[in-house]
């Protein structure tokens, strides 16, 4: 009963009594090597479209995190500018505090030695507390406009990143796209190529799989040289070798 | 003036204000309160000093600029039409007249030690003069009025 290999080895026979015929067996390993170049083209382009795509997923969700990190960047902008106003209306209040302990210490002036004094001192006190404080108020808003200098930095680094996110998904898709077609050439390549040589995908790899072992059956023969006795090993591969030979020569298909 | 008679002069109250670099002291008597530049209203045809006239405490007070430079200084009109370069206006009353004095810098109020001449004071190392309002005033007086 043929089983679901028969097909391939069927057509693998074949090929050899052809060549055997024909051809030479150089063309055979060139038709594999051809087809094993065409398995690996067409395996590399399937992965390059699927890289593409992963690509371009991907700089689909870095574009959602600039996104949301701009938007973070321009509620921190937003808060910046309130706490200016904040700081804007502090200082003026320091100033206010200010010229309320001058006028202070020139009422205490006024009232004299003995009573203005009191007033003097708390204008003196206020006044230095004032003072620090229109310089703490000042440092702050000094250290506010310089992050606001460092956001608006950020601001522009960002959009960068979302121009530079847009090419690079851009390219992704060119990629997807030219790897489609070349999928496709490569297709057409392989219906050709079958059309040629009348040979296909499978039969290369078994002739491949085939060669290889003839290979190493030659090799392990090789080491049997001068080791064992010369009937001995005749008698031991006449069994396999003889419908092997008998279908080299086209006699018959050997048994499944 | 030797130190015993210094000992024995009393303190001067009053206010100390820096004015293009120099120290100057106006007493208490004169100076009346130190308050944020108020809105002015411009006089047309003004000399320099005369800043303008603005509302304060309820009456309309003249407010001078005690840098704007005297006649011999002047070069240009242009060039000296000057911004306040202070946030503080010093009311003063002198001769019953108040007005406003703005572009000063007040440094100090209180009382301060005299110095060795008279109208004096000292503020630390430096000493300043007391500032002359009645020249002042004469001088937004006779300036040239363009009316």
């Amino acid at each position: 009963m043929a089983g679901p290999n028969d097909k391939p080895k069927r057509r693998l026979f074949r090929l050899l009594r052809r060549r055997k015929a024909g051809a030479t067996g150089r063309t055979v390993v060139e038709e594999g090597a051809l087809w094993g170049s065409h398995q690996r083209a067409t395996s590399a382009v399937r992965d390059t479209g699927d890289a593409a795509q992963r690509i371009a997923s991907h700089v689909a969700k870095q574009r959602a995190v600039v996104d949301a990190l701009a938007d973070r960047a321009r509620g921190v902008s937003a808060r910046s500018a309130d706490l200016a106003n904040g700081f804007s209306r502090l200082t003026e209040t320091f100033a206010r505090l200010e010229l309320i302990a001058l006028n202070a210490g020139l009422e205490g002036a006024r009232l004299g030695e003995g009573p203005g004094q009191a007033l003097g001192l708390v204008s003196d006190e206020l006044r230095a507390q004032a003072t620090r404080g229109t310089e703490a108020c000042r440092e702050l808003g000094t250290a506010l406009g310089e992050i606001g200098s460092e956001l608006a930095q950020v601001h522009s680094s960002l959009d960068r990143a979302r121009e530079a996110s847009t090419e690079v998904a851009q390219e992704a898709a060119r990629i997807g796209g030219a790897s489609a077609d070349a999928e496709r050439a490569l297709a057409d390549m392989a219906e050709r190529l079958e059309n040629t040589t009348g040979s296909d995908p499978e039969t290369a790899r078994a002739i491949a799989e085939a060669t290889e072992h003839a290979r190493s059956l030659v090799t392990a023969l090789g080491a049997l040289n001068g080791r064992a006795p010369q009937a001995l090993v005749v008698t031991a591969l006449r069994p396999v070798l003889e419908p092997l030979l008998r279908l080299l020569d086209g006699e018959e298909e050997p048994e499944t | 003036m030797s130190s015993g008679e210094l000992a024995t002069k009393p303190a001067a109250g009053g206010v100390v204000f820096r004015v293009g670099g120099e120290l100057w002291f106006l007493p208490a008597s004169i100076a009346m309160k130190v308050m944020p530049i108020p809105e002015m209203a411009r006089v047309p045809g003004g000399p320099l000093e005369l800043r303008g006239v603005a509302l304060v405490d309820g009456d309309m007070i003249p407010v001078v600029d005690a840098l704007a430079p005297g006649p011999e200084e002047r070069a240009e009109p242009e060039a000296v039409l000057l911004e306040p370069r202070r946030q503080a206006m010093l009311v003063c009353a002198v001769l019953g007249e108040t007005l406003g004095l703005v572009g000063i810098d007040v440094v100090a109020t209180g009382r301060f030690e005299p110095g060795e001449l008279a109208g004096e004071v000292k503020l630390g190392d430096e000493t300043a003069r007391t500032f002359d309002v009645a020249a002042l005033i004469a001088r937004v007086r006779e300036g040239r009025w363009a009316v």
